[in-house]
């Protein structure tokens, strides 16, 4: 317990914590078995901190689905030893539930940012055309700079009941955002241009993530 | 980026289309513009394109160029931090007495193409619309994102063939501040003025935490 209450001390929470709500930032129960002892680990190295900031209204199903995607999210950083974080919500004004295409994910990032050290990561009902999720490669640790600042993940195509394709899609913007390119050529690999693919990232991908301004040192348990 | 699994359609069938639309409008209200603070203010780069990469800025563009043709040896780069823009010039404006014209009518003169880091692809970013100022010779310049969003604007003065222009950033959440000033005659883009602030000048909006 005292070890839990460092790590959450670690992740930035303080005073009384949920440990489904704000230690694993999850808004339902519905993934069980969230493995608070290999959490504790993985904040032992390095990790990553997010904002899940929704555009639209998210019945039950989808929010399950997103705490789902959680799980398959934090399961894919494990293999490189790479932790996820404390992770937010926040919602932003109607107005922002379709994405048209980079320039309107440019004006969605462009417009709102959270304040604090973690990837903005904007959950939109649907980005119509051919792409399921934008993101900059390599992006920005310095919300009030001029560069793109976040990334959309589509949940319309992210949605297939049980978080698999939307933890992967995550997992895949992000990636983007700590600086992976795509992998045209490993169709098994999270960089692989379509998502849902094989979802596996290699030792130097994650070398190459770690390295990245947003990604956490370990904490001290 | 990532793609479906069977990416078949354009990926931004929604947009706003002005060449769709031959009388619009300036905004009702005039927009707020951004003063740049000229002590911490770094310049941006506007230069002539490499040919190959014009061409492969034209060529990517394929179809989707809202109706119009763009010269293909009047192409101008524009590189601020790690970004790079394309500056393309709507052919009809390039005929003969076309700066002139701009005086007396609406056009779209210019448009500005942004490069996917992760295709490689172009695609239209914003559109220069012009129409004519209030006084002879002066026309009001309006550039809008393609999501219809007004970002920067100015004017510019027409006399004979030359037009010199001003430009700055509309005050918005997340704007930056830019003076870009220069004219434009015998087919050629002189800049004079190309600062930009160095971050955003203009707080963004917070989401609501929940």
């Amino acid at each position: 317990m005292k070890r839990l209450s460092a790590a959450a001390k670690c992740i930035g929470l303080s005073g009384r914590f949920g440990v489904v709500a704000d230690f694993f930032g999850h808004r339902t129960k519905a993934a069980k078995q969230l493995g608070v002892a290999a959490q504790m680990r993985l904040l032992q190295g390095h990790h990553l901190p997010l904002n899940l900031i929704r555009t639209d209204t998210f019945d039950i199903d989808l929010q399950q689905e997103i705490d789902f995607g959680l799980k398959t999210m934090r399961r894919i950083y494990a293999t490189v030893n790479i932790g996820i974080g404390r992770v937010q919500r926040y919602v932003v004004p109607p107005g922002h539930e379709v994405i048209a295409g980079h320039d309107e994910a440019d004006d969605l990032w462009d417009e709102y940012s959270v304040p604090n050290a973690a990837i903005d990561v904007f959950l939109v009902r649907v980005i119509p055309g051919g792409v399921n999720g934008i993101s900059p490669t390599g992006g920005t640790c310095d919300k009030s700079s001029k560069d793109d600042s976040g990334c959309v993940i589509d949940m319309q195509d992210g949605s297939d009941g049980v978080g698999f394709t939307l933890g992967q899609l995550i997992a895949h913007e992000v990636g983007h955002y700590l600086g992976l390119p795509h992998e045209d050529e490993l169709p098994d690999n999270l960089m692989y241009p379509k998502v849902p693919n094989g979802g596996r990232l290699y030792g130097g991908q994650g070398g190459s993530m770690v390295l990245h301004c947003a990604i956490e040192p370990g904490c001290n348990l | 980026m990532s793609f479906k699994a069977s990416p078949s359609v354009s990926a931004a069938p929604w947009r706003f289309v002005p060449a769709a639309v031959p009388e619009w409008e300036q905004p009702r209200h005039p927009p707020e513009w951004l003063t740049l603070d000229r002590h911490s203010a770094r310049p941006f780069k506007v230069n002539r394109a490499d040919a190959e990469e014009a061409a492969c800025c034209l060529r990517s563009l394929g179809s989707d160029r809202f109706g119009l043709e763009f010269a293909e040896d009047l192409v101008y780069e524009v590189r601020c931090g790690r970004r790079a823009w394309m500056i393309l010039f709507n052919r009809d404006c390039l005929q003969a007495d076309s700066v002139g014209r701009l005086a007396r009518h609406k056009a779209t003169p210019v448009v500005v193409a942004s490069r996917s880091e992760q295709t490689g692809e172009y695609s239209i970013s914003y559109l220069a619309l012009s129409s004519p100022g209030e006084r002879e010779g002066e026309v009001q310049l309006s550039i809008f994102r393609t999501t219809g969003r007004l970002v920067f604007g100015g004017t510019a003065r027409v006399a004979g063939e030359c037009a010199s222009f001003s430009i700055q950033a509309v005050s918005r959440p997340g704007a930056f501040a830019i003076e870009l000033a220069g004219r434009f005659e015998e087919r050629s883009l002189v800049i004079e003025t190309a600062l930009s602030s160095p971050g955003i000048v203009v707080p963004k909006r917070e989401p609501v935490a929940e």
